[in-house]
């Protein structure tokens, strides 16, 4: 331990001076680095992928695994301005449009055309398009999870609702978060809740483009939002009223216990998420649980509401060496990895529709995944869209927990992002 | 009589109160992970369990970056109290308009948000090749770490009678001698008072490493805790179990000092009045 201490040290050539030492970061010792952020489960998987590239390739990668989103992109956004960023980060394509706005990105475009393997028409459509920045593809999508259901097989039994059809509709949807909804005792408070949703902007969505409205008035550069349109607000409304129903936890439940611990514990009969509860909710053992769609619109388009993550380049990097580990990553073998921990849906066709992802563990209707793919639209990816998604999921958390009329929730979200959408 | 008999009652009913939470801390570290966290604390887990312990050393390099958190603490808590103290008794030394000045000053450093220092920061230590070593964590402490501490310093110094100061430089000592010989050891429990926020400081900082370490090799504790802070709620106890090792250096500091933290502060008690 103290050899060590004194080989650290000296390496890094302490004194009380400032002197300038040997002692640099990862990148200057000539090795990759990839950051992302995530659980320390999750970066266990991500291990996994880095053994298996250097295994093969000899190269070995430094893993920055960044525990959360907000320290992830804080991180990101001082070391791309400190001019020394990772090689390769992973981002949301709702969140990479700041750096591919400050032309930050390497393109990965132009190296997916040129490589021998890797085509355009390996990857499902809809995840190439949302990192599309620029007319230029910037980032490399790894997975593409959409919005689903999540619901408690057991408590759908006991309530003698039959399991949801692949077709199924919001009336059902609302029947089914009625019935489970149990209030034993009759103080308002539900002992059991039937529905569990975060309101936020990317969960809203998917309510919104059911009831046939649009979030902004278009996608690849909006200007305006446009939640304020008689089909958004009916969206809108539909989401509100699972709360207003009773159907939903209040603000302080959901505070004073999550609603991913609820679905746990069996007090919440339906969940919607995306794809990254899967490896906590395979520990589940007292009943049994699986995966339903979004549920689709009595008339109209049904919509499932896109997740997807990429690898992304940084400009300033050997972006040669970059792309090697990125289309691993992102090709055939990488992704089969990754979907072997459970938390993604493969960006890759050919794994998708493999046993590395269709596997015998729960949830037995993993295809649900798939089968929404045709149905999935995208939020936008612009420069200022982190900024906006924030600033309006905080307004509908006043309007879903009724702290807010939808009136006053839609006129904030109009004066709060106007100017962030350049129309202000 | 009476009264005096109802002292350590009292005192047992007071520590059971701050108690309590460290029970809840050290029982929610032995719940097996695995299961949702029950819905209300409870005090006694049904079956104990070293497992969450286990799950701590395999999910994060604890023993590494424990060292690396040992490092960062070894240089930056001294180097706080030297340079805290050294510019405390300085700001004593100068003249009331000067002093004032830098009073104020002192103040107004302390009113920036960190958050505005990030990237300043970043680019400083970049251009002199220092990003990714323990140099931009460690360098705050050049300063005392914050100007808190300095005026901490300057606040018990001020208390010291003028005429021990004025004696001192009588018997022909200099500035650096009054503040080792004749200022130092009449502030002991503010030193102990600046060493432990600073240890606290130092060893739970968790935003400096983030932007200024690269290398996962060199991370720090709250690094590691932070990735088990956000795993799934089945894996609490996990998160518990890092966080109850990570409290513990704290714990045995504070247990080797409070004594003569303590003893002090009653023998310096002639100072205040």
């Amino acid at each position: 331990m103290a050899g060590a201490l004194i080989r650290r040290l000296s390496a890094c050539g302490f004194g009380l001076a400032l002197a300038v030492s040997g002692c640099g970061g990862g990148s200057s010792d000539g090795e990759l680095t990839l950051q992302l952020f995530g659980d320390a489960e999750e970066a266990t998987v991500y291990e996994d992928l880095l053994d298996e590239y250097e295994r093969r390739t000899g190269a070995s990668i430094d893993l920055i695994n960044v525990p959360d989103q907000d320290a992830h992109y804080a991180k990101l956004s001082t070391s791309f301005a400190g001019g020394e960023p990772p090689d390769v980060f992973l981002a949301n394509f709702r969140n990479f449009g700041p750096y591919a706005d400050r032309e930050a990105l390497d393109p990965v475009g132009p190296r997916l055309d040129a490589d021998p393997e890797l085509e355009r028409e390996d990857f499902y459509p809809q995840s190439l398009q949302a990192f599309t920045f620029g007319g230029a593809l910037q980032c490399l999508p790894q997975n593409i999870s959409s919005l689903v259901t999540y619901y408690n097989r057991d408590l759908f039994r006991e309530a003698g609702l039959a399991e949801p059809p692949a077709d199924w509709t919001f009336a059902q949807f609302e029947m089914a978060a009625d019935r489970l909804t149990v209030d034993a005792d009759g103080d308002g408070a539900a002992e059991r809740y039937g529905i569990g949703v975060e309101p936020s902007l990317v969960r809203a969505a998917g309510f919104v483009w059911a009831a046939g409205g649009e979030v902004v008035d278009e996608t690849e550069d909006p200007t305006r939002m446009t939640l304020d349109t008689p089909g958004s607000r009916a969206g809108l409304e539909s989401l509100i009223g699972l709360r207003e129903a009773g159907w939903a936890p209040t603000r302080e439940e959901a505070a004073a216990r999550p609603l991913d611990e609820r679905f746990l514990d069996g007090t919440l009969g339906m969940f919607l998420s995306s794809r990254r509860e899967v490896p906590t909710f395979r520990t589940i053992e007292d009943f049994e649980w699986d995966v339903a769609p979004f549920p689709a619109p009595s008339s109209g388009e049904p919509a499932a509401v896109l997740h997807s993550d990429g690898y992304c380049i940084s400009r300033s990097g050997d972006s040669e060496a970059a792309w090697d580990f990125v289309r691993f990553a992102a090709g055939p073998d990488g992704q089969a990895i990754l979907a072997r921990g459970g938390r993604t849906v493969p960006s890759l066709k050919v794994v998708a529709n493999s046993p590395a992802f269709l596997d015998d563990q729960a949830p037995q209707s993993a295809r649900v995944f798939l089968e929404a793919i045709p149905e999935i639209r995208l939020l936008p990816n612009a420069p200022r869209w982190p900024e906006v998604e924030k600033a309006v999921s905080l307004a509908l958390e006043q309007a879903y927990y009724g702290d807010a009329t939808l009136d006053e929730t839609l006129e904030r979200i109009e004066a709060e992002t106007s100017p962030l959408l350049g129309t202000g | 009589m009476k009264l005096a008999g109802l002292r350590p009652l009292a005192a047992a009913v007071v520590a059971l109160a701050f108690l309590a939470p460290l029970a809840f801390f050290f029982f929610g570290a032995l719940r097996a992970p695995g299961a949702a966290p029950p819905p209300s604390p409870e005090l006694f887990p049904r079956d104990l369990s070293l497992e969450s312990f286990d799950r701590v050393f395999g999910l994060i390099p604890f023993e590494r970056q424990f060292l690396n958190s040992l490092i960062v603490v070894g240089f930056a808590v001294p180097l706080t109290v030297l340079t805290a103290s050294w510019a405390g008794f300085g700001i004593t030394l100068l003249g009331p308009r000067a002093r004032r000045i830098a009073v104020a000053a002192s103040l107004i450093v302390l009113m920036v948000p960190l958050a505005a220092l990030w990237v300043p920061r970043f680019l400083i230590f970049r251009e002199v090749g220092l990003i990714g070593s323990y140099v931009p964590l460690i360098a705050p402490a050049l300063m005392g770490t914050t100007p808190f501490f300095v005026l901490l310093y300057y606040w018990s110094y001020r208390r010291l009678p003028a005429d021990v100061v004025d004696a001192a430089r009588l018997e022909g000592l200099g500035p650096l001698a009054i503040w080792r010989r004749v200022g130092m050891p009449l502030v002991r429990p503010t030193t102990f008072a600046v060493a432990a926020l600073a240890f606290v400081f130092h060893w739970s900082n968790f935003i400096e490493p983030l932007l200024y370490l690269t290398d996962p090799d060199t991370f720090t504790l709250p690094l590691g805790l932070g990735s088990l802070g956000v795993l799934g709620p089945t894996d609490l106890s996990v998160l518990v179990a890092g966080a109850l090792l990570v409290t513990i250096p704290a714990l045995i500091a504070f247990a080797l000092v409070q004594r003569r933290f303590l003893q002090n502060t009653r023998l310096a008690g002639w100072l205040g009045r």
